[in-house]
């Protein structure tokens, strides 16, 4: 219950800077409507697993995924800011332990990722009349949960170990783009160069995109799924672990 | 009388090497207040944010009994994203408090301590002891049985500090006891049931709101009448440990505050003039003036 009370509170703080959070809210909604729509209209279809989609089709699930990376990329200035703010230690002295303030931070993420999925969603039924939605936001419904606990596991893991704001920036900007750009989001990893296919291999985006669209397509996910599973259970591991050992409050101003 | 919380043998030496605290034991009752005072850097902050938890020693161990903690620091920690009323409905909310239950005793707070006004402003509008108000309110609203308050009324007006008194006298009643520190020594004597006075990170003195009463400490002040008396006095402040008038600029031409069962006899005869002092948490504090070096 106390989690709960812990969640409502990171969502008011969501609220009441909700203008600092529009942007990151409407993101991959303006991705959606003019860079895929767009593509969509200009390129050839993409293969993936054997079958030819649009790149409507296979894109989707792609920046469904990235819903994950956006969460986790907000959960390192989260963490860092409720160890500065008092947020961390009132939790830790009212008796919480690290694994349900991390829980806090992956239930509060939630309600704004299934928002961006319904907008993606409905944007994908009105601009892409091809892609088939329904098993889409049925996999999606199911599986952000994962990929939020494996992005904000990576961002909490970060919150709790830097302690300067320039480092945290410093890394957030050499480790965000190679990220979302290294992952087959918006291309297909087969007519790609070997070193692209390396850095893909070990992006956990890349599984948890191919994941969505083994679903909706009906192919084998064991691979993908697993993957996803392993890598989510992990971070949340390594960044409880973190949490733990860290300071309630830190003097970083 | 319960113990709410028993620490034992605290030590805390910094990343920076600083030793800020050294060997520090004490316990808290149900129902008292321990005052807490000490100059500027001898570890009063340290030692409240270790017994709450915030800062892990480098020894020694806290038991806290009660689950219910009350604490305000002396630093801004605020939550700046939440409003007033939700910053001080935070911990109280943790805690397990009902939303209604902690709407509640956080307008009651807030009231008590002027700022039912800005309870739906952001904490970012408030003056510096807005902030402090707010931060006193969020320990009290928790309803706690154990309040940790690092100088809580630095700050508020007066009527604020009585008001935050008469509060705090209220709870004391009900068994809430704690440790308060304060630079304002009369009123921490008038309120407080026990004092602890520490120095250089180190327990100088503990002793018992009943030991001022009944003068258990004769507390002596030896003024230099010649220069030579001025040198013996630092010498002994010197080779004591301590330093004239606590360490500070001498209020009173390099006078020595001290008990009198510590009066060495180089310190007496007509170059001195020794003054006798009524005993309280002010000259006690002057005379028990253990300076360790760090």
């Amino acid at each position: 219950m106390r989690v709960l009370n812990l969640a409502a509170m990171h969502l008011r703080s969501l609220w009441n800077w909700r203008t600092v959070y529009l942007g990151r809210l409407i993101e991959p909604l303006a991705y959606l409507a003019f860079m895929v729509v767009g593509l969509n209209a200009t390129l050839a279809r993409l293969p993936y697993q054997g079958q030819i989609l649009s790149y409507g089709e296979y894109v989707v699930p792609g920046i469904m995924a990235l819903l994950g990376v956006r969460a986790g990329t907000a959960a390192v200035s989260d963490v860092s800011n409720d160890r500065k703010w008092g947020v961390y230690a009132f939790a830790r002295l009212a008796g919480l332990s690290p694994s349900s303030y991390f829980a806090s931070l992956v239930l509060a993420a939630l309600p704004m990722a299934y928002t961006q999925t319904l907008g993606i969603l409905i944007l994908t039924l009105i601009l892409l009349p091809g892609v088939a939605v329904s098993i889409l936001a049925v996999s999606t419904l199911l599986a952000l949960p994962l990929f939020l606990t494996c992005w904000i596991g990576v961002g909490a893991l970060m919150g709790a170990l830097i302690h300067s704001y320039s480092q945290r920036d410093l890394i957030l900007s050499l480790v965000n783009l190679p990220i979302i750009l290294t992952a087959p989001i918006f291309f297909s990893l087969e007519s790609t160069p070997t070193f692209l296919k390396l850095m893909a291999t070990v992006n956990p985006l890349t599984y948890q995109a191919n994941l969505l669209r083994d679903l909706a397509l009906g192919t084998p996910w064991h691979l993908n799924g697993t993957v996803t599973i392993v890598l989510a259970l992990t971070l949340a591991t390594l960044s409880i672990a973190a949490l733990a050992r860290s300071e309630w409050l830190t003097t970083e101003r | 009388m319960s113990p709410l919380m028993v620490a034992e043998g605290l030590t805390k030496r910094y990343t920076t090497g600083v030793m800020a605290l050294q060997d520090v034991s004490l316990q808290l009752d149900a129902g008292r207040y321990l005052g807490l005072v000490g100059p500027n850097g001898a570890g009063k902050s340290t030692l409240l944010n270790i017994l709450g938890g915030f800062l892990q020693p480098t020894s020694g161990h806290v038991d806290r009994r009660v689950e219910r903690v009350g604490w305000c620091p002396q630093q801004t920690v605020i939550d700046w994203s939440l409003t007033v009323l939700e910053n001080v409905m935070l911990p109280a909310r943790l805690f397990g408090l009902s939303a209604r239950a902690a709407r509640r005793a956080a307008y009651e707070s807030l009231q008590l301590l002027g700022l039912e006004t800005s309870s739906k402003t952001t904490a970012e509008t408030l003056s510096g002891g807005q902030l402090q108000r707010v931060q006193i309110a969020r320990a009290l609203c928790t309803e706690p049985r154990l309040v940790l308050l690092d100088e809580p009324t630095t700050g508020l007006d007066v009527e604020g500090q009585d008001a935050l008194w008469e509060d705090l006298n209220r709870r004391r009643s009900q068994g809430v006891g704690g440790l308060i520190s304060s630079h304002d020594l009369d009123t921490l004597e008038r309120e407080c049931d026990s004092f602890l006075i520490l120095r250089g990170g180190r327990m100088s003195a503990s002793f018992d709101k009943s030991d001022l009463d009944h003068q258990a400490m004769e507390v002596l002040e030896v003024l230099p009448m010649n220069d030579e008396a001025k040198a013996a006095i630092a010498r002994f402040a010197d080779e004591s440990g301590r330093a004239p008038t606590s360490g500070r600029a001498p209020t009173r031409d390099n006078s020595l505050w001290l008990l009198a069962n510590e009066l060495p006899p180089d310190l007496q005869g007509p170059s001195f003039q020794i003054q006798q002092h009524a005993m309280s948490l002010r000259s006690a504090y002057k005379a028990i003036g253990i300076v360790t070096r760090k």
